[in-house]
């Protein structure tokens, strides 16, 4: 018992100048949660004064204080007589604070006036003998739950300022549900800093018994630690969501501006399909004759530019059937070397670059010979999409120690800059923008996912000259597939 | 006879306004950019000019800035873009009339033939 009670209490919360004898000019506060439970409180403080000859000044709301004065009647108490003494004054908070706050602040003169005009008039109620005056006020209540935690405390410093011209005994109290937040610790204690004596709301002092209050404390220390975990784990959960929101409106933009590059992308070949078929049908319905240069005209061009369309929809299925994680490949035993010169000499014939091969004669690998010849294409296709028209393409195959392949393909075009060359292999991703050239953003997306599928790895390198170097690196034995989509999925969690 | 020069980096669409414009009536010079533009421009002046704006070499603005520059008697220009914001662009250079990738042919002869109609030939 002694163990509350003795030296484990903190230092006496009193500001040094204003307490000179504090058992008589005690100012404490009281928390509360229920109304019932203040009132309780209220009616005994000062219904026991007003019991013992002594004057009982309330400055509370309209509400706290007819409530107040039920109880005091039911306590056997004649209020009315009491009032009409000057025992009892009973003052409005709102109605009290306006007469002295000023820009905000309360105006130490004006309280004084106030206020000290009203225990004035109390004390001279209950003149002579050992009457004191016992004062209710939660007009800084008001201010706090206005957000005028400053007000707030100088009126308290006010109301102890008070004490050196009156004697009295002061109760103030809040409602917990004031300081429902973790920041609200700090200024809770401001509070506490200008009181000598803290009531806890009830929950601890309804406990009749030291140990049940001691137990009270444990759960509530518990209690703390548990909520400290928790907020860390939501501000974890919160940075995360952060995160992954962020992802989804990156989705949500590149896949706005695919939408955009792709309607571009089917502009051309829809124009000169549809304008071929539209000059044919003028000279079919003028009668003209057709010469055989313009009919053989119109058919090359929707023979090229289906097949456009046609590579386009691919294109898209692949990325479609890549995000459903459906993509499949059918690798058999293929020579290399040769899948590379069919695949340059379809390049040659419609390209202004000259591609050179350099590797070996024969080099066996298991690959699925389809879904290579696309990669070898796109990585082709690019770098002279993106060299001048006399540079020249190399592609160049090895076989490396460990049954390792190598394939590389490189250019002296515009090259890569540093900062794309991760986000080159994404979805939709287009390193020089979308004015530059044409494409969908779709064919390194596709040939990643093709030569990991296969156990392989692609990236890219700076050569030593300007441009670019893809290097498709092959290994022996099929590495776990899909374990980039897997390491995705565990990040998002 | 009204002299058109077609500016477009597309062979395609290239022979196909050369073909629709010729059944026209009208002389057709071909350029792949506004650098080859500018050369035939030089030799040839034409009365009407269909621009394309996004070419390599030299693009649309650049060539409707140089041309304008070079030139007191300027022909009119339609911009045919595939660009979504194909009027600001029309706008950017101050062309006469503006039509978007892809069109209709009998909307661009008509275009062409209005054009035609309000300004005179400046050979």
């Amino acid at each position: 018992m002694n163990v509350i009670t003795g030296t484990s209490y903190p230092a006496p919360l009193l500001p040094a100048a204003n307490w000179d004898n504090p058992d008589s000019n005690s100012h404490t506060v009281q928390f509360y949660r229920d109304d019932a439970f203040l009132l309780d409180d209220l009616s005994r403080f000062i219904g026991s004064a007003l019991g013992a000859g002594d004057a009982g000044v309330v400055i509370a709301t309209k509400e706290h204080r007819e409530n107040l004065a039920e109880r005091l009647g039911s306590r056997g108490l004649d209020v009315a007589m009491a009032v009409a003494r000057g025992r009892y004054i009973s003052l409005d908070a709102a109605d009290t604070l306006s007469r002295f706050m000023v820009d905000g602040r309360p105006d130490a003169q004006r309280f004084n006036v106030v206020v000290g005009g009203v225990l004035t008039r109390a004390e001279a109620a209950v003149k002579g003998g050992n009457a004191g005056v016992a004062a209710f006020g939660e007009m800084v209540a008001l201010l706090w739950a206005e957000g005028q935690l400053d007000a707030a405390i100088q009126l308290e410093q006010l109301w102890n300022d008070l004490a050196r011209m009156h004697v009295f005994e002061l109760h103030c109290a809040y409602p917990m549900s004031l300081f429902g937040h973790s920041g609200d610790s700090a200024p809770i204690e401001r509070i506490f800093a200008v009181h000598s004596h803290v009531i806890p709301a009830e929950s601890y002092t309804e406990l009749t018994t030291e140990q049940e209050r001691l137990r009270a404390i444990t759960l509530l220390q518990q209690k703390a630690e548990a909520l400290e975990t928790e907020i860390e784990a939501r501000k974890k959960a919160q940075r995360s969501l952060t995160r992954r929101n962020r992802q989804l409106h990156d989705a949500v933009v590149a896949r706005d501006q695919f939408l955009s590059v792709a309607a571009h992308e089917l502009k051309t070949p829809i124009t000169s399909l549809r304008g071929f078929a539209q000059l044919l049908l003028r000279n079919i319905e003028r009668k003209q004759e057709i010469p055989e240069e313009r009919l053989a005209s119109a058919f090359k061009v929707i023979e090229e530019q289906t097949g456009k369309l046609n590579h386009l929809i691919l294109r898209l299925l692949d990325s479609a059937q890549i995000e459903a994680g459906k993509l499949q490949i059918e690798p058999v035993r293929v020579d290399l070397p040769q899948l590379v010169r069919s695949v340059l000499a379809q390049q040659q014939a419609c390209a202004c670059n000259r591609v050179v091969f350099d590797g070996p004669e024969h080099l066996e690998a298991t690959v699925d010979p389809v879904r290579f010849e696309q990669v070898i294409t796109n990585l082709v296709d690019n770098a002279i999409k993106f060299s001048p028209e006399e540079t020249i393409v190399k592609v160049a195959l090895e076989q490396k120690a460990g049954g390792i392949v190598r394939l590389s393909v490189t250019d002296y075009g515009i090259g890569v800059p540093p900062d794309q060359r991760e986000a080159i292999f994404d979805r939709f991703h287009q390193a020089h923008g979308v004015r530059h050239l044409s494409g969908m953003g779709l064919g390194l997306y596709i040939s990643r996912e093709i030569i990991e599928l296969h156990g392989g790895s692609i990236r890219i390198e700076e050569p030593e000259h300007p441009g670019s170097r893809f290097v498709v690196t092959l290994t022996k034995a099929r590495r776990q597939r899909r374990a980039r989509i897997t390491a995705d999925r565990e990040n998002m969690a | 006879m009204t002299r058109v020069l077609l500016v477009d980096d597309d062979p395609d669409i290239r022979n196909l306004i050369a073909y629709a414009l010729s059944d026209e009536g009208y002389q057709v010079d071909e350029a792949a950019d506004g650098l080859a533009a500018l050369e035939i421009a030089d030799r040839r002046r034409p009365d009407i000019i269909i621009l394309d704006m996004k070419m390599p070499r030299m693009d649309g603005w650049q060539f409707a800035r140089l041309y304008r520059e070079r030139y007191d008697q300027q022909a009119p220009i339609i911009v045919v873009t595939a660009a979504y914001d194909v009027a600001d662009r029309a706008a950017d250079i101050n062309s006469e009339s503006y039509l978007s990738k892809p069109f209709d042919l009998a909307t661009l002869i008509e275009r062409v033939a209005a054009v035609a109609m309000k300004y005179p030939r400046i050979q």
